[in-house]
């Protein structure tokens, strides 16, 4: 990651025959009088909204284009231009660049990033320890959807953690539902785009080859996943909830 | 009663419980000071901040509504004053109004082509056509599809 300040007695005032006379109505620009700190912040708002807007700020002169290295920038900059499962077909070229710029972002606790390879580590490659790792990276940089995945996680997982991945979820529910629900709609609409193959999630072995049945196996996975994400921690949590509201109240 | 002073020795009056939004003036106020002289921004734009700051220091319910209409209109300034604004603002420690001009100026330059940008900014391209060209290259991936226009003719 470069962190080198690049100086601005470059950025000189004199205009070129095209922006003359733009140059010389706001010859005394304000942009030049503010510190590199609060440039880059500017140059990761822009990035924090459209990455294409990002790039039309770096080729406008040296100074943005060094300033939109800077780790903040990578931390915050928008991935929505990048779907997980693009629907044209990608060349090599294209997929080495956007997960060598997910990597770099990840490496920034970019919390979307981590987010979305937390969830493939787990629900595609069967990674638990790994996409916890990541999720908890970007719950800590106040990545909420992250939150309620590792619940999601600690669920399937069975055992001791079911029972604290279905407390996880019932508080988040309790105090934020439309958040919730908001970041169970984000981790279904992901799960639709990639192959599910994680065998604990399936509860079938894992496919070994691409035929239609494997195909046919991992659909039918994901609708069983799809049914089972979305009923088994409602259903946990109204019977703790009801359970609770019985103690509490002791009316049925 | 706290008394600021810009850049241009002019000097205001202004209540503490209004002036400690600013984290600067609040850390001054603890450590006693009453005259605060404020070196880097000039009159222009600290009457502002103290417009600013006096809106914002009533926070009731009742008034969220209007606070967010005077945002909106405050913001409704040339960008070279939200530059002195974001400078004063960094300066003082007012952190709501950072977050207030922020995305103002980023809106500025949406979807904005990187000639109009320059433009906006009032900044020269001080590269030439080759280091221009690189770039472009090197970020193509992100734009399969769609152009980055430069100003190669």
């Amino acid at each position: 990651m470069m962190m080198n300040r690049y100086s601005r007695k470059n950025m000189k005032r004199r205009g070129s025959k095209r922006t003359n006379k733009v140059i010389k109505e706001n010859f005394c620009s304000s942009i030049e009088s503010l510190p590199n700190e609060l440039l880059t912040d500017i140059v990761a708002r822009v990035a924090s909204r459209s990455f294409k807007n990002f790039i039309n700020v770096k080729l406008s002169c040296k100074v943005f284009d060094e300033l939109a290295n800077e780790r903040y920038v990578y931390q915050k900059a928008t991935l929505v231009d990048f779907p997980i499962a693009p629907w044209e077909k990608q060349t090599q070229e294209k997929i080495s660049k956007v997960n060598s710029f997910m990597e770099l972002c990840r490496e920034c606790e970019n919390t979307e990033a981590l987010y979305r390879k937390g969830v493939l580590d787990y629900f595609k490659d069967d990674e638990a320890e790994v996409a916890l790792e990541f999720l908890k990276r970007a719950e800590n940089g106040g990545h909420v959807g992250a939150w309620y995945v590792i619940g999601i996680i600690m669920v399937f997982m069975g055992g001791e953690y079911k029972r604290k991945g279905v407390t996880l979820i019932g508080n988040m529910k309790e105090t934020e539902k439309k958040l919730t629900r908001a970041c169970r709609k984000s981790l279904i609409e992901i799960l639709t785009e990639i192959w599910v193959t994680n065998p604990s999630v399936l509860e079938q072995r894992r496919p070994t080859g691409c035929n239609i049945n494997n195909a046919v196996a991992r659909m039918s996975g994901l609708v069983t996943l799809r049914m089972k994400m979305m009923d088994t921690p409602i259903f946990i949590v109204m019977l703790v909830v009801v359970t609770l509201k019985l103690l509490i109240y002791g009316n049925v | 009663m706290i008394t600021l002073q810009s850049s241009d020795k002019d000097v205001f009056e202004i209540e503490q419980s209004i002036l400690i939004q600013s984290g600067t003036i609040k850390n001054m106020v603890e450590d006693d000071f009453t005259f605060i002289p404020l070196p880097s921004v000039d009159t222009e734009t600290l009457i502002k901040i103290i417009e600013y700051m006096k809106k914002h220091a009533d926070k009731t319910d009742s008034k969220e509504k209007n606070i967010k209409e005077f945002d909106k209109d405050f913001m409704k300034k040339t960008l070279n004053e939200l530059f002195a604004l974001v400078f004063a603002a960094n300066y003082l420690h007012i952190s709501s109004l950072l977050e207030l001009l922020y995305p103002s100026i980023a809106d500025r330059i949406k979807d904005k082509i990187t000639e109009a940008i320059r433009q906006i900014f009032s900044i020269r391209c001080d590269f030439t056509p080759e280091e221009e060209r690189r770039i472009i290259m090197d970020n193509k991936w992100a734009h399969e599809g769609t152009e980055i226009e430069g100003t190669l003719d």
